[in-house]
C-alpha cells in the first residue's frame, strides 16, 4: 500500500508541475493577432541562408534575407523588369566601334548605408569588383568587365558586348552594394551585415533565427519598413512550420507544406496563397545517349507522359502543366509547338523512331521524394507505350555529380532563374554542357538566338528573339516539360500588403498590421 | 585516484585519434563533389576547379587528413563548407541547446525511471510491476521521432501547454526533453527495479526486516543507497543514446542543436561540420562515460580500494 | 589417453546442455506469459514477412501508385486505408516487416559472427591480442551507436547492403565485447582448464565449450540488438538515410505520412506504420528479457 502511495506522490507531482505550466502564461487569442505583437512580424522558412554575405552563396534562402538588408543599383518589379533602385536612372553609350557597352549609372543623392556612412559610387565599385572574384557570384558578373567612378554619384560600367543581361544582373543579390571601407579592410560581411536595405540585421541566432529592425536612413521614404521589426524563423520540417502557425507563434510561411493546405483551409485567422511560379521542372534526357539523339523518341515521351497526373501524385495538384521548353510567365515564352499528353500520337512518333520501345534503356535518376513520386507516374505511363522506365533514389551531392559530366540517360530536374536569358544560357547553351545545360543540347542555331538575346538590350526586340528562341526549343523537344510548381505560402489573415513575383520574391517593407 | 583519474583520461587520446581518423576516412568514401555541392548546377567546371583548389581537396587523403589534425590540435575544426564559417563557431553556438535538452532528458529520465524501478522492485510480481515494466518498456519501443510528433499533436496542438517550436524559456525544452528522456528512462527503471531485487534478497536487508524496522524505512536507507549503484552506470551509458536521439528530437522540434546541424552537415555533405559534429559528441560521450565509471567509485567502496593499489 | 578425456568432458557437457539445460530454460521460459507474448508475436511477424509475396504482389499492390484513391481512410477495401499516393498501407505494412525484419536480421547475424569471433578471440587469447582488438573496438564503441550509423550511411550512400553494412559496423563492438567478458568468466572454470591440461586445441576450446557456456548473455544481446537495429533502420529512413522509396519499411512509411501527421484525418497513416515499429520492439523487449530470466534464474 504505501508503495502505491509512492507512485501517487510522483503522480501528483506531475500533475502539478503540468498545472503551474498552464497558470505560468496565461495567452489572449494568440492566433488572430500578430505572434508577438504590432510592431514585428514573424516569416518562417525551411532553410537557413548559408550566409549572410551578399556576393557569397547562390541560394534562394539567403537571397530573401539579402532583399531586406542590402540592395543594389536596379531592382525587378512585379513583372521581374528592372527598375531602378540605388541607381536613380543610366544611360547607354557607344564605344569606339559603336557597340553600346558603355553603361553610367547615377545614384541618388544623399544615399546611406544602415551604419549612417555615405553610399558612394567607390562602394559601387568596390562592391562589383568584390562581387566578381568569389565563385559563388560567377555567374551574375560576367554581364560586366570593368567599373570605375567618375564621381560620387556616376558609376561607368562597360559590358563584354552588348549586354541585356546587365540590369538583371545588377539586381541579383551577389551584386547588391556593401561599403568600400569594409571590402578593403577584409571584414567578414557574415559578421558586418552593412547595406543600404529596408532592414538591417540584428542579430543571428544560428540554425534557428535571424534578427531584423527598420533601417532609418532607407532611402525610399514612400516604401520605408511599415513593421518596424522582423524575425525570420527556420523550421524545416514542412509539418512543424503549420503547427507553429496553427499555434500563432509565426504570421508568415513562405514555403507552405502541400499536405498542410486543408488543415489550415477554414481558419479565420489564416490566409493561404497559391501563385504560380517560373520554377520549371522537367524530366531531363540526355540527348547525346541513343536512342535519345533521335527527336522522334524524346517527342514519343513528351506524348506519353500525362503532366497533370504527375502534378496530382507530386504536388499534390499544386502546380501548373509546363507548356513550354521554356518557364512561362517570362518575357519570351512560346507554347507554340509544344505537344500534349497524346497516347496516340505518342505512338506514331515511335513508328517514326522504328526501333523497338522495349529496347529503350531509362533510367530516371531522382534525388528527393517529391521527384521519386513524379517519376513513378512517369515510369507507368511510358510503360502504356513498351518503354521500361527504371528509376534510382541518389543524394543531391552524387546527383549533381553524375549529371553534370553526362553520366546518365535520364533524371527528374528544375531551374529557376529571374529571367528568359539567364535561363537559356545556363540550360540550352552549348558552352553550359558540363554545368547546367544537362539535356547536353548542342544546337548552333540556338546558340546564336540566345547569344543575340543577351546582346539586344531593347526589351521589344528582344522578346521577338526569345520567342524565336522558345519556338525552337519546342521543335526540338530536348527535355520533357512536366511543372512549374506553385508558390504555397500561409499569412495571418491581418497582414496586409503581401505581393509575391513569379520569381518567388516578396517585399517585407510594404506589409502592415491591419 | 588523482594518478588513476590521469592515467584514464591520457588513455582516452588514442581513442580520440582512431575516431577522428575512422571519421575521416569514412567521409571521404562519400560520392559526389563537396566543391560542386557548394557552388550548384550552375556552377562552371572551372569554377568548380579553382574551388578545388582552394579547398584542398585535390591533395592525398592521407595529406588532408595530417592537415586537419594540424589543426584540430590548435582548435580549429576547419571552416564550413556551406556557411564559410568556423566549425568550432558554428558548434558552439548550438552547444548549449543540445546540452539542455540532454539535461532536461535525463531529469525527465531519472525523476520518472527512480520511483517506478522502486516500486516495480518492491511490488514484485503484482500488477503495479507489470505496469511499471510495461510503461518502461513502451519507453524503449517507441521510436523517438514518433513520440515527439504525438507529444506535439497532444501537448502543444490540442492543449496549448508548451510551444511547438525553438528555443527560448524552459517550456521549450520540456517536451523535447520528455520524448529524450522516456527512451533512457525505460533502461534506468529496469535497472533499479533488478538491482533493487538483487539488494532486497540480501541477508542485512533481511536482518533490518527482522529487526520490525517499517517497509519504508528498510527501502530508503538500507536498500536504495546500495541498489543505486548499478543505476549511476546505466545512466551514464544512457547518455550516448541521448546524444542519438537529440538528432531526432532536435529535427523534429526544431531546435536549433549539434544535432539537426549534423543532420543538416550531412545533406548539404559538408564534411568538416560532420566531421565536427561527431568529435564533439565522441568527446562528449566519452568524458561522461569516464566521470560516471569515476563515480561509481565514488559510490562503492569495493571499487574505490582498487585505486588505491 | 587425450581423446577419451577430451570426449568425457564433451560427453558431459553435452548431457548437461541437452538434458538439463535447455529443459530447465524452456519450463522457466514458458512459465513467463509476457515472454511468451513476445515470442508468439514474434513469431507472427516473421511468418508475415516471410509469407507476404503470398498475400501481395509487390508490384500490384505495394508500390503502384492510385491517385484516384489517395488518403482514404480505412474501409473495407483497404483495410488500414491508403496513403498520399493511393497504395494500401496494410499491403505495405506487411510488406514493410520484410525489410524490418530481414535486414534487422542480416546485420545482427553478421555482427554476431564477426563481433563473436573477434570477442572470443580477444577473451580467450588475452594478452596483446586482446588489447588491440578491444582498443579498436574502443574506438567503435566511443562514437554513439546510431550516431556512427548515420554517418556510414552518408559517405555510403543509401542502398539495402549498404544499410546492412552500416548497421553491422554499428552493431559489433557491442558483441565483441559482451562475447569477450562472458568468455573471460568461462575461461577459468575448471573443465576449460581441464581441456587444456589434456591439449585441446585452441579453436575446439572456443567453439566447443567456451562459446556455448557463454552463449546465455549473448543471446539476451542479440534479442535486443534485433530491436536497436529495427529502430535504428527506422530513425535512418526518417532522417532520409535508410531505405528508398517505393520499398515499404515502416520507417519510411512514418518519414512520407510525417507532413500528415498534423491532420487529425488522417492520424492512421502515422499510426499503424507506428504501432507496428513498437509491437515488434516491444515483443523482442519481453523475449529478451523471458530469456534472460529464464537462462539467469538467481533474477527470478
Amino acid at each position: 500500500m504505501k508503495k502505491l502511495s509512492v507512485l501517487l506522490l510522483v503522480f501528483c507531482m506531475m500533475l502539478s508541475a503540468a498545472v503551474g505550466v498552464v497558470h505560468a502564461e496565461k495567452i489572449d487569442d494568440p492566433l488572430a493577432g500578430p505572434a508577438i505583437d504590432e510592431n514585428t512580424v514573424v516569416i518562417c522558412t525551411a532553410d537557413e541562408t548559408p550566409s549572410l554575405t551578399t556576393a557569397g552563396h547562390n541560394a534562394v534562402a539567403g537571397d530573401y534575407v539579402n532583399h531586406l538588408t542590402h540592395n543594389g543599383l536596379a531592382r525587378l518589379n512585379m513583372d521581374l523588369n528592372p527598375e531602378p533602385d540605388l541607381a536613380e536612372s543610366w544611360e547607354v553609350e557607344e564605344d569606339e566601334n559603336g557597340e553600346e557597352t558603355i553603361w553610367i549609372f547615377t545614384l541618388r543623392e544623399g544615399l546611406k548605408f544602415c551604419d549612417g556612412s555615405d553610399l558612394k559610387a567607390e562602394d559601387v565599385v568596390a562592391s562589383l569588383l568584390y562581387a566578381k572574384e568569389q565563385p559563388d557570384a560567377a555567374n551574375y558578373t560576367q554581364s560586366f568587365d570593368t567599373v570605375e567612378a567618375i564621381d560620387d554619384l556616376q558609376v561607368k560600367i562597360t559590358t563584354p558586348g552588348p549586354s541585356a543581361a546587365l540590369l538583371y544582373d545588377l539586381a541579383h543579390h551577389c551584386c547588391f552594394i556593401n561599403p568600400k571601407k569594409l571590402i578593403d579592410e577584409g571584414a567578414d560581411l557574415n559578421e558586418q551585415v552593412v547595406g543600404a536595405g529596408p532592414y538591417k540585421f540584428v542579430k543571428w541566432n544560428r540554425g534557428e533565427s535571424i534578427e531584423f529592425t527598420a533601417n532609418e536612413h532607407y532611402w525610399d521614404t514612400e516604401r520605408a519598413p511599415k513593421i518596424e521589426n522582423v524575425i525570420w524563423r527556420i523550421i524545416k520540417e514542412g509539418s512543424s512550420r503549420t503547427l507553429a502557425m496553427q499555434a500563432g507563434e509565426v504570421d508568415f510561411i513562405i514555403e507552405l507544406d502541400s499536405a498542410s493546405v486543408d488543415i489550415l483551409e477554414g481558419n479565420p485567422n489564416i490566409v493561404i496563397s497559391i501563385e504560380p511560379s517560373v520554377s520549371h521542372n522537367w524530366l531531363c534526357i540526355n540527348n547525346e545517349k541513343e536512342p535519345f539523339d533521335d527527336i522522334n523518341v524524346r517527342k514519343a515521351i513528351n506524348c506519353s507522359i500525362n503532366k497533370q497526373d504527375v502534378i496530382d501524385v507530386a504536388l499534390d495538384g499544386y502546380g501548373e502543366i509546363a507548356r513550354g521548353q521554356t518557364p512561362e510567365g517570362m518575357l519570351g515564352f512560346s507554347d507554340k509547338g509544344m505537344e500534349e499528353y497524346d497516347l496516340d500520337k505518342a505512338m506514331e512518333y515511335m513508328e517514326a523512331w522504328g526501333g523497338d520501345p522495349a529496347s529503350i534503356e531509362l533510367d530516371i535518376i531522382c534525388s528527393n521524394d517529391m521527384k521519386r513520386r513524379a517519376a513513378e507516374v512517369i515510369q507507368m505511363n511510358l510503360a502504356d507505350v513498351g518503354i521500361n522506365a527504371t528509376i534510382s533514389s541518389m543524394d543531391l551531392a552524387t546527383y549533381l555529380s553524375k549529371t553534370a559530366d553526362g553520366d546518365f540517360t535520364g533524371f527528374i530536374g528544375g531551374y529557376t532563374s529571374n529571367e528568359m536569358m539567364s535561363f537559356l544560357k545556363g540550360v540550352f547553351l552549348s558552352d553550359s554542357i558540363g554545368a547546367a545545360n544537362k539535356t547536353r543540347t548542342n544546337n548552333p542555331e540556338l546558340d546564336e538566338l540566345i547569344r543575340e538575346s543577351m546582346r539586344t538590350v531593347d526589351q521589344d526586340e528582344r522578346e521577338k528573339i526569345l520567342i524565336q528562341a522558345s519556338e525552337l526549343l519546342n521543335e526540338l523537344c530536348p527535355e520533357i516539360p512536366l511543372f512549374q510548381d506553385n508558390y504555397l505560402k500561409a499569412l495571418k489573415a491581418n497582414l496586409d500588403g503581401f505581393e509575391c513575383t513569379v520569381g518567388g520574391t516578396f517585399w517585407v517593407q510594404d506589409w502592415s498590421w491591419k | 585516484m588523482g594518478r588513476y583519474i590521469l592515467k584514464r583520461i591520457l588513455t582516452l587520446i588514442p581513442v580520440l585519434l582512431g575516431v577522428t581518423l575512422l571519421v575521416f576516412l569514412i567521409l571521404s568514401l562519400a560520392p559526389g563533389d563537396p566543391a560542386k555541392t557548394i557552388l550548384g548546377e550552375m556552377a562552371t567546371p572551372e569554377a568548380i576547379e579553382q574551388l578545388r583548389e582552394e579547398m584542398g581537396l585535390n591533395d592525398p587523403i592521407l595529406v588532408q587528413y595530417g592537415r586537419y589534425m594540424g589543426n584540430l590540435i590548435r582548435g580549429d575544426f576547419g571552416i564550413s563548407y556551406k556557411t564559410k564559417v568556423g566549425v568550432v563557431e558554428e558548434i558552439g553556438a548550438r552547444f548549449p541547446t543540445t546540452m539542455k535538452v540532454a539535461f532536461s532528458a535525463i531529469i525527465i529520465a531519472i525523476v520518472l525511471a527512480i520511483p517506478l524501478g522502486i516500486v516495480a522492485a518492491v511490488k514484485q510480481n503484482t500488477l503495479v510491476d507489470g505496469l511499471s515494466m510495461f510503461i518502461a518498456l513502451l519507453g524503449v519501443s517507441i521510436p523517438i521521432f514518433w513520440f515527439s510528433m504525438l507529444l506535439i499533436q497532444l501537448f502543444s496542438v490540442k492543449l496549448g501547454w508548451f510551444p511547438v517550436q525553438g528555443t527560448g524559456t524552459w517550456k521549450h525544452y520540456v517536451l523535447p526533453g520528455l520524448a529524450l528522456g522516456f527512451q533512457s528512462m525505460a533502461s534506468i527503471a529496469r535497472i533499479t527495479r533488478s538491482s533493487m531485487l538483487e539488494v532486497i534478497r540480501q541477508d542485512y536487508i533481511t536482518t533490518a526486516r527482522a529487526k520490525g524496522l517499517p517497509q519504508g524505512r528498510v527501502i530508503r536507507h538500507h536498500a536504495l543507497p546500495n541498489a543505486l549503484i548499478p543505476t549511476i552506470t546505466v545512466t551514464g551509458l544512457q547518455i550516448g543514446s541521448l546524444l542519438a536521439g537529440a538528432v531526432m528530437t532536435e529535427t523534429v522540434f526544431g531546435l536549433p542543436g549539434i544535432g539537426r546541424y549534423m543532420v543538416q552537415s550531412i545533406e548539404g555533405r559538408d564534411t568538416p561540420a560532420i566531421m565536427g559534429c561527431i568529435i564533439v559528441f565522441t568527446v562528449v560521450f566519452t568524458l561522461v562515460n569516464l566521470i560516471v565509471d569515476l563515480l561509481y567509485g565514488l559510490v562503492d567502496p569495493r571499487i574505490r580500494a582498487q585505486y588505491k593499489k | 589417453m587425450a581423446n577419451t578425456g577430451n570426449s568425457s568432458v564433451s560427453d558431459l557437457q553435452k548431457k548437461y546442455k541437452k538434458s538439463g539445460m535447455s529443459r530447465q530454460v524452456w519450463r522457466r521460459f514458458k512459465r513467463n506469459k509476457t515472454a511468451m507474448l513476445g515470442l508468439i508475436i514474434i513469431t507472427l511477424i516473421v511468418i508475415m514477412a516471410v509469407i507476404a509475396p503470398l498475400i501481395y504482389d509487390y508490384n500490384e499492390d505495394v508500390i503502384k501508385q492510385n491517385i484516384k484513391e489517395k488518403l482514404q481512410a480505412p474501409s473495407a477495401k483497404h483495410i488500414l486505408g491508403t496513403d498520399h499516393v493511393g497504395r494500401d498501407v496494410l499491403a505495405r505494412i506487411i510488406w514493410g516487416a520484410r525489410a524490418s525484419v530481414f535486414i534487422g536480421l542480416a546485420a545482427v547475424a553478421l555482427a554476431f559472427i564477426v563481433g563473436g569471433a573477434l570477442g572470443s578471440i580477444a577473451g580467450y587469447y588475452g594478452g596483446r591480442v586482446d588489447g588491440i582488438i578491444m582498443r579498436i573496438m574502443d574506438i567503435f564503441l566511443a562514437i554513439p551507436g546510431t550516431l556512427f550509423a548515420i554517418t556510414l550511411m552518408a559517405a555510403l550512400g543509401k542502398s539495402i547492403p549498404n544499410l546492412v553494412i552500416a548497421l553491422t559496423i554499428s552493431t559489433i563492438p557491442g558483441f565483441a565485447r559482451i562475447v569477450r567478458s562472458s568468455v573471460l568468466i568461462v575461461r577459468d572454470v575448471d573443465y576449460i582448464e581441464a581441456a587444456k591440461a589434456i591439449g585441446c586445441k585452441n579453436s575446439r576450446i572456443i567453439f566447443q565449450h567456451v562459446l556455448p557456456n557463454s552463449l546465455a548473455p549473448v543471446i539476451v544481446h542479440t534479442t535486443l540488438s534485433v530491436a536497436t537495429v529495427i529502430l535504428t533502420i527506422a530513425g535512418l529512413s526518417y532522417l532520409g538515410l535508410g531505405i528508398s522509396a517505393p520499398m515499404p519499411e515502416w520507417g519510411q512509411m512514418l518519414a512520407e505520412a510525417r507532413n500528415y501527421i498534423i491532420n487529425p484525418k488522417y492520424t492512421y497513416l502515422t499510426l499503424f506504420p507506428g504501432l507496428s515499429i513498437m509491437i515488434t520492439i516491444l515483443a523482442l523487449n519481453l523475449l529478451g528479457d523471458g530469456l534472460r530470466d529464464a537462462l539467469d534464474p538467481r533474477l527470478k
